[in-house]
Order: C-alpha cells, then structure tokens, then sequence
C-alpha cells in the first residue's frame, strides 16, 4: 500500500531513508550553527558563565551538564540541563528544599 | 493612469545568494508573464559586468545604455530601455558588462526605481549573487523581495543567510521561488520536496518550478520559456506572476499536471485579467 502511494506521490515522508533526509538533518544543523553566529571560544565562554550562576544557587552536578543549540521554526534555543543534587549551604535564602 | 496602489508599480528584486539557481530566468520568465497579464513591466539587471538578462531576453543587439550610463547621467532613463520585441509594455534596462558593482550605489538604484514607479506597475531587479555591494544595491529600492532557491544544501543554506539579511535591512523576509525540483527524486526520498525546504527556512513559497527540459534551449533562443505552451516550468513562472499580482493560485496539481488542464488554466487566468482590465 505505501508503495502504491509512494508510487503516486502520495506519500508526503516517503522513502525517508533516501539521500533527502540526510539532506535535511544536515541542513538543520548547518542552519542552526549559522543562524547563532556566536565563535567556539564565546560559546565556551557563555555556558561557563551561566554554570557560575547557577551554581551560587544549587549544587550543579558539572560532569552531567548538557548545552545544547535547537531551532524550532525561526526560533533558535540555547537548551540547558544542569542536574542540581540539593541546595547549596551557605547562600542566603534561596529557594525551598527540593527532593 | 499610475500603479493600482495610487503610488505606482510595485518594485521587486529577484535575489539568491547562491550563484547559478535561477534568478536570471525567474526574472526574465516572471518578467514576460506580467507583461502578458497586462502589466506594464521595467526588468532591471543589477548584475553590473556580469549581464545576461539581455541574452535570456533576446534583446541583446539593440543595446545602446545600460544601467550606469544612466547612474552616471550619460543617458537619460529612457534611452536606456530597451523594448520587447513581443510585447511593447515589456522594457529591459541592462546591465553594462565593462565596469564593476561599484559603478551604481543604493541610492542610484532608489533613485532609478523612483522615476519608474509613476510610469509602470513592476519593476523587477536581476541581483548578483552573493552578499556584498551588489546585493545590496539590487534589494534597495526593493518593495518585495523574491529568494530563488534549489532543493540542494548548499543553495538552502545560502537562501537562509539571505533571509538573515533582509530581515536585518527591513525588507525581509521575502517570498520563495524553489527552482529545478524533480517530483520523480522528490518521491523517492532524493531530493528535498518543497515541503521539506518550507518547513527548514519558514517563509512564504511563491513558486514551485520543475527541473525543465524547455528551459536551456529558449535561453539558446533567447525566448524565454514562458511563451512556450509545452513547458511545465513556463506554467510555473505564469503562476508565479499571477500570485505576485495578488491572485490566489493553488500550487499543486496544476503545476504537476500536464496538457489540458494547464492550457485552461492559463485559458482563464488570460480572460479574469481582461475582465480586470475592461
Ligand atoms: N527550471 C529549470 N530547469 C532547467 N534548467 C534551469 C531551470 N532554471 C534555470 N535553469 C538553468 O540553470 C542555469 C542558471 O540559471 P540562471 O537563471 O542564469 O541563474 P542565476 O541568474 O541565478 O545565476 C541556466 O543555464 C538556466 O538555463
Ligand atoms: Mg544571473
């Protein structure tokens, strides 16, 4: 059935596994490198910063951190995962207890 | 009786990025299209020491001035309008192919646009590729802007960078012509579909144009490809010119559809635009 659709044109993804879809995964990284146009040494620069902060705050588990560069439509993210293990001590009152 | 708007035609430059993808024949085959639709029609190649809207046209031989004749006041605007053989409302101002991009600057470009807004209802821009000096001067006076691109990494990402740009000049983000796609590749997952390029640079498509037989031997005749009733891609660019005018014309299956129902739709859209006319 798919390959009779196929065959017709009918199916919109068809044949995902073709040179089009590496096409397209490249493009989406090639175009979210280019859209943020900031260098390496800025980057590095940037996700050290925003650990510091973070870190005046919570204990950051720094080996398991996790920067990443998406785009969603024309909206290009910077998403970050910093796993916290508790509180820090010794800040003044930030936040509750978390579990 | 100026441009429907009140403030006269309506000034819209073809750009690309990438070099080669075609801008030239967009321009030439959108330009003849208007020009059959009744419109009044200024083409302008920008592509200054690299000129060839004049050979795709087959207007070549009747070139006295080009555009920096006119920027540099040898000339006036007029005698460097070339008319169409066919159609005598189609005008071409060329590009001279001895100096370099630095010859005209934006404010030649606005200036040149500005005393063809009152005369006509489209003036359409052939840009250089890259991103320097010469695309600058093509997207100044610009009122639209049309990206040409092929279903190819290179040619998308270069489309992307462009849309970064204009938006940047106030004149983004710009409409897409997808040129050279090929269903036959596009089915079996080879080549990008227009769906796929839509969805990675998110702006407004156009036009879809095939891959096309007809369209290296019109620029061999210097007919452009539009004129031919055969050409699917000539069906494309009418689509085109007929969306730019602000009809809504749906993309598929007319510009996959071969024969008769291609020549009834270009049997209608003739007769609405008489109708518009009288
Ligand atoms: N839809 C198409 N089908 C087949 N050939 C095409 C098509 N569009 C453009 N071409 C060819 O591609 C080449 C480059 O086109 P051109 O319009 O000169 O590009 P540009 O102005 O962007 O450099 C030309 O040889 C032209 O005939
Ligand atoms: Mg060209």
């Amino acid at each position: 059935m798919a390959g009779l659709l196929e065959r017709f044109g009918l199916l919109k993804r068809a044949g995902r596994g073709g040179s089009a879809a590496s096409a397209k995964e490249r493009l989406h990284f090639v175009l979210l490198h280019d859209r943020i146009d900031l260098s390496p040494e800025e980057l590095d620069r940037m996700k050290k910063e925003i650990l510091e902060v973070i870190s005046r705050y919570v204990a950051v588990e720094s080996d398991r951190v996790d920067f990443a560069l998406e785009h969603r439509r024309r909206d290009n993210l910077i998403v970050a995962e910093v796993p916290f293990s508790k509180p820090k001590t010794g800040t003044q009152q930030v936040g509750r207890e978390t579990g | 009786m100026a441009g429907e708007n009140g403030m006269g035609g309506k000034i819209v430059t073809i750009t690309s990025g990438k070099g080669g993808v075609g801008k030239t024949t967009a321009t030439a085959n959108i330009g003849v299209a208007l020009a059959q639709l009744g419109k009044r029609v200024v083409l302008i190649d920008a592509d200054i020491g690299l000129r060839n809207l004049d050979v795709v046209m087959g207007l070549e031989n009747r070139i006295v001035y080009n555009l920096v004749d006119v920027a540099e006041g040898r000339c006036k605007l007029r005698q460097a309008m070339i008319k169409h053989k066919l159609l005598p409302d189609l005008h071409l101002i060329p590009a001279s192919q001895t100096r370099d991009k630095s010859a005209v600057s934006q404010s030649d470009m606005i200036q040149v646009s500005d005393w063809l807004r009152p005369e006509v209802d489209y003036v359409l821009i052939d840009s250089p590729a890259g991103i320097e000096r010469g695309f600058r001067n093509a997207i100044a006076p610009a009122d639209e802007v049309l990206i040409v691109t092929n279903p190819e990494v290179s040619a998308v990402r270069d489309a992307d960078r462009i849309i970064g740009l204009l938006e940047a000049a106030g004149k983004g983000p710009g409409k897409l012509v997808l040129n050279r796609i090929r269903q036959d590749m596009v089915s079996k997952g080879e080549m990008l579909s227009a769906d796929d390029v839509t969805d990675i640079l998110a702006i407004k498509m156009i036009g879809i144009v095939p891959e096309d037989q007809f369209v290296v031997p019109a620029s061999n005749k210097g007919v452009p490809v539009v004129l031919n009733e055969e050409s699917r891609a000539g069906l494309a660019y009418h689509n085109i010119a007929r969306r730019l005018n602000g009809e809504n014309v749906p993309f598929l299956p007319l510009e996959e559809e071969d024969g008769f129902l291609r020549r009834l739709t270009r049997l209608f859209s003739g007769g609405n635009q008489l109708l518009k006319q009288g």
